[in-house]
């Protein structure tokens, strides 16, 4: 019997935009360049055009802003970066993160023996 | 510099996308849109002379057009469909009226049943497309058969009664079954 993906893309929807606006904490970045960070991770992005969705989404409720800006190799990118509103739901789900993924992981060893 | 064919690959791809985006939030498709345009131009622009199997690469590393739809906000799609949805049409208010005309005037089966079968063919038409206020539609589509029925029945029962006035009125057939009763 082969598992379901339901868990995984229920886990992914949850934590994707707390990963979406991580990678925008250190400096303003585009949309290519966090698909790259996030696409070794296929966990998490499993198909780089659902980010852009997330994007916009994450924009409208205003956790992030998006400016363009001239590149020296392509055409102007978009940079997202996060707003004080993003850095604080980030450092929410930061602190709440770590306890509640040691909760989950003893709960299912606890179950599973593993 | 990219050849006509990966030209056409992206533009079959944004086009897709595009439509499948028709109904959401327009500022929000635009965005998304304009986002995934962008990702493949700066993608295919870090390859010198992309080929089609690159642009086909970028792409296949996007993902099926339907799966980002999907996971457009389909909360607030879903919110402006039903909100058209509720909103019931000028038109449909009008068949309605028009319909409930038809059933009241079916003594006047001339008129009532040529009406009736109007509204009902449009309500119908109208109900089985993607229209809001599907069930007004129905309902008017439903009023236009009761009334074309009804004008039928008024219709077979004057004309028997027309002709069973007696042997003079045989064979004369009024313009008009009223005022053969009257007469």
């Amino acid at each position: 019997m082969v598992a379901s993906n339901a868990p995984l893309t229920q886990m992914r929807k949850g934590v994707l935009e707390f990963c979406v606006l991580a990678c925008m904490a250190p400096a303003p970045t585009y949309g290519l360049e966090i698909a790259q960070k996030l696409g070794v991770h296929p966990e998490l992005l499993a198909s780089e055009g659902t980010l852009y969705p997330l994007l916009a989404r994450l924009r409208r409720q205003g956790l992030v802003e998006s400016t363009w800006q001239e590149s020296e190799v392509g055409p102007p990118r978009r940079y997202y970066q996060l707003t004080a509103a993003g850095r604080l739901s980030l450092r929410g789900f930061s602190e709440a993160w770590a306890p509640f993924s040691a909760a989950v992981s003893d709960v299912i060893q606890e179950a599973t023996g593993q | 510099m990219i050849t006509t064919h990966s030209q056409d690959l992206i533009d079959a791809y944004v086009s897709d996308l595009r439509r499948l985006l028709r109904g959401a939030d327009p500022a929000e498709a635009s965005e998304i849109e304009q986002s995934i345009t962008e990702h493949i131009a700066e993608a295919l622009s870090q390859i010198e002379s992309p080929s089609a199997a690159d642009v086909q690469a970028v792409l296949g590393r996007l993902g099926p057009v339907e799966r980002i739809v999907a996971d457009a906000d389909v909360q607030l799609v879903r919110v402006s469909v039903t909100a058209a949805d509720t909103r019931t049409p000028a038109s449909a208010i009008a068949l309605l009226a028009l319909g409930g005309l038809a059933l009241v005037t079916t003594p006047l089966w001339f008129f009532a049943g040529p009406l009736g079968l109007v509204v009902a063919v449009a309500g119908f038409m109208a109900a089985g497309g993607k229209t809001g206020a599907r069930r007004t539609y129905q309902v008017a589509g439903w009023l236009g058969v009761a009334a074309v029925l009804v004008a039928v029945v008024f219709a077979l029962f004057l004309t028997a009664t027309t002709t069973s006035v007696g042997p003079g009125a045989r064979g004369r057939r009024p313009r008009c079954p009223g005022v053969a009763l009257r007469r």
